[in-house]
């Protein structure tokens, strides 16, 4: 369960959330819509944990555990997982290499044994087959030259193989075209489980004709300011943003 | 001609200048004993550059080309030249070498600056290859010898090239014959052992004929705490279409101070690869002089710094574009940590004939202290008309960023920023052709983060 209580933050000085309340069980997928600026993504990279962001005051616990205190490797080792809007290019680090390297900071915190190369690459290729992703494609460094929607897909993976109990999914439509959306929805789709839940961040309502939430949020000036169930998102597709501080598109 | 004796007094006039009297009254004292002392034209080039170096001492900042590195303040004392004879196991020196060790390859032992015969391998050589000992050598020169020695893209003021030539004991002579191809690379592996500080000085001098292909790879190491000086130079002629790789690793301990030059003439066509990867040492300046004297010739230089504490370590290229058609490269990266300064000089000059010049330059330091220092020094002095050239620099903290995408999916902290270290290193590692090598160094990046 991952609970958000009363959450203010601001960067250099400015504030981005102003009391986010927030509840997701296991097992639900919780969907947050909102206009640009609302601080959706503020919300995800504080719970992934980047430093730009100051909490300044209220609670994030996951499974009973205050995160905020909490290093983002910590975070990631205890099961959560942020899907970038923007995945990062590494020029020199393989694919192969960072995924193998994760895999076993993952491993090593749960007091596993590495893989070994044959349990890897099996591992991998099986979970890349199925989103599409060749093995090529994962012995260049990693995001370089990748389409936007490869890059994507490749986050999906990662979650795949890192097996998280928390996806944060950020704009991860964005830049997709409907082929590409329909493919990384199968992969979410794959990872649903009563021990497992989702927080879907986008501004278009497409995603969520893919991935069927259990309850919308509509995220503005950094609170919550409505909730309810997946025919809000339709609901918003309709009127816009106009009523939550946006111009109508 | 006879030059005028060296004046030791003058050099002993004030008290800075002492390393450079001690240098001085180190070749007077040794100078009967030197390999080649009874040929005329060799005693004639120590003499001369010994008194060419005395007149100008050590260089100091305010010589331009050692802006960075005030040699004069760094150097203070100039260590006694070691004797030959010095113990030391092939176990011991392949210890200081790590996996390095592991490379097949023709090897010549060279310790505190004296050929060791018994600890080298140089048996079942390829038929045409034989690398050997400069002083032996120097007992009946060979005219190709003689021809090349203090003459490949001669460097007549610089003072550390002028002490190396004053005081070199040995080093490796290798006349590769036009065609011949060398299957292992020729490693040349420079030992420093001893219980006293102790300077070397050592000459290589490399003629590749027309069509050869080898690969170099020279090695620094010292065994234990010896506290050395290392003074190392390199004269290499690239024949027409010759295709030399040329690797320098430089792993001496933090006691050492390493100078080493390389005087690089290359001809037609000749295709020239080098590589400089620079740990260890208190104090390195590392000088390549390449000169392109054949026309459509391809000359690399990458570099790699990785320093911390207070280490230094210049590299300085000076780069002349004397024909058509060349193409120049040069790479440096360095990893600055603690108080650590590197330098990075490159002057590339493109002579008014030297049209369809390709020129590229390229420094970039990763700093990871706020107390690290970088210094990039690029000039171009461009007389032809139709060239491409350019330089470009960066210097920076490791990407915040980039360690919160690696943190993010569990990669601790440390190991995230290795893991960056080793990517942003191994871009340049990547231009060493020889596998094992190759992985040698990678390891070494490695072993140089945990």
């Amino acid at each position: 369960m991952l609970e958000i209580k009363n959450l203010h933050a601001e960067i250099d000085g400015e504030p981005i959330l102003r009391g986010v309340d927030l509840a997701i069980p296991k097992g639900e997928i919780h969907a947050i819509m909102g206009p640009n600026g609302s601080g959706k993504s503020t919300l995800a990279y504080i719970l992934a944990g980047k430093e730009d962001y100051e909490v300044t005051e209220g609670s994030i616990t996951w499974n009973g555990k205050d995160i905020l205190e909490m290093e983002p490797d910590e975070r990631a080792t205890s099961g959560i997982f942020l899907a970038f809007q923007y995945p990062m290019e590494i020029p020199g680090v393989a694919s192969l290499n960072f995924l193998r390297t994760a895999i076993n900071a993952h491993r090593k915190a749960r007091g596993e044994a590495e893989l070994t190369t044959p349990e890897f690459i099996k591992m991998v290729k099986d979970k890349a087959e199925k989103l599409n992703i060749s093995m090529d494609m994962l012995k260049r460094p990693v995001n370089v030259g990748f389409s936007g929607g490869e890059k994507k897909r490749h986050e999906i993976l990662q979650m795949a193989l890192l097996e998280p109990s928390l996806c944060v999914l950020d704009e991860t439509d964005s830049g997709l075209d409907i082929d590409a959306v329909r493919i990384v929805a199968e992969g979410v789709n794959a990872m649903r489980s009563p021990d497992r839940a989702f927080l879907v961040i986008t501004h278009y309502q497409r995603l969520l004709n893919y991935i069927v939430p259990d309850k919308v949020h509509v995220m503005a000036a950094g609170r919550i300011a409505r909730s309810g169930g997946k025919e809000l998102a339709l609901e918003l597709e309709q009127s816009g943003y106009a009523e939550y501080g946006e111009n109508a598109a | 001609m006879n030059m005028p004796a060296v004046n030791v007094q003058a050099a002993e006039g004030s008290r800075t200048e002492d390393a450079a009297a001690q240098l001085v009254a180190h070749y007077r004292r040794m100078a009967e004993g030197l390999p080649g002392s009874a040929i005329e034209a060799i005693r004639q080039m120590r003499e001369n550059a010994m008194a060419a170096f005395a007149e100008q001492g050590l260089p100091h900042r305010r010589v331009e080309e050692w802006k960075y590195t005030d040699l004069r303040r760094l150097m203070t004392e100039a260590y006694a030249p070691a004797a030959s004879g010095a113990e030391v196991t092939k176990a011991q020196i392949d210890e200081a070498l790590g996996e390095a060790a592991r490379i097949e390859a023709i090897k010549l032992v060279f310790v505190n600056g004296h050929f060791n015969e018994d600890l080298s391998d140089i048996v079942d050589l390829p038929a045409g290859v034989e690398p050997m000992s400069l002083a032996k050598a120097l007992y009946a020169p060979a005219d190709w010898l003689l021809a090349a020695l203090g003459k490949v893209n001669p460097q007549e003021r610089d003072p550390v090239v002028l002490v190396n030539s004053g005081l070199a004991t040995d080093g490796m002579v290798f006349p590769l014959p036009p065609g011949v191809s060398v299957d292992r690379p020729v490693h040349v592996i420079h030992v420093a052992v001893s219980p006293k500080p102790v300077s070397s000085a050592i000459r290589n001098v490399v003629v590749a004929g027309e069509g050869s292909e080898a690969t170099l790879i020279e090695s620094f190491v010292t065994i234990g705490d010896t506290e050395a000086q290392v003074n190392s130079v390199i004269e290499l002629k690239v024949g027409p279409r010759a295709k030399i790789r040329h690797y320098k690793i430089s792993s001496e301990n933090q006691y050492t101070q390493h100078l080493s030059s390389a005087m690089i003439d290359l001809a037609d066509k000749a295709d020239y690869l080098a590589m400089d990867f620079a740990g260890g040492t208190s104090l390195a300046r590392h000088q390549t002089f390449l000169k392109f004297n054949g026309d459509d010739a391809r000359g690399h230089f990458y570099g790699v710094q990785l320093l911390s504490g207070r280490q230094h370590c210049d590299m300085t290229l000076v780069i002349s574009h004397d024909a058509v058609g060349c193409e120049s490269r040069e790479h440096v990266k360095a990893v600055l940590a603690d108080r650590a300064h590197g330098v990075f000089q490159a002057k590339v000059m493109v002579r008014p004939d030297a049209q369809k010049t390709d020129g590229r330059q390229m420094s970039q330091a990763l700093l990871l202290s706020d107390e690290a220092e970088f210094d990039a020094k690029p000039e171009l002095e461009i007389f032809a008309d139709d060239v491409k050239c350019n330089h470009g620099a960066t210097f920076g903290a490791l990407d915040e960023d980039l360690m919160f995408y690696l943190r993010a999916r569990g990669i601790p902290e440390e190991e995230a920023r290795s893991l960056l270290i080793q990517a942003f290193i191994g871009e340049v590692i990547d231009h060493v052709e020889h596998d094992t090598l190759r992985e040698t160094l990678m390891s070494r990046v490695a072993d140089w983060l945990s």
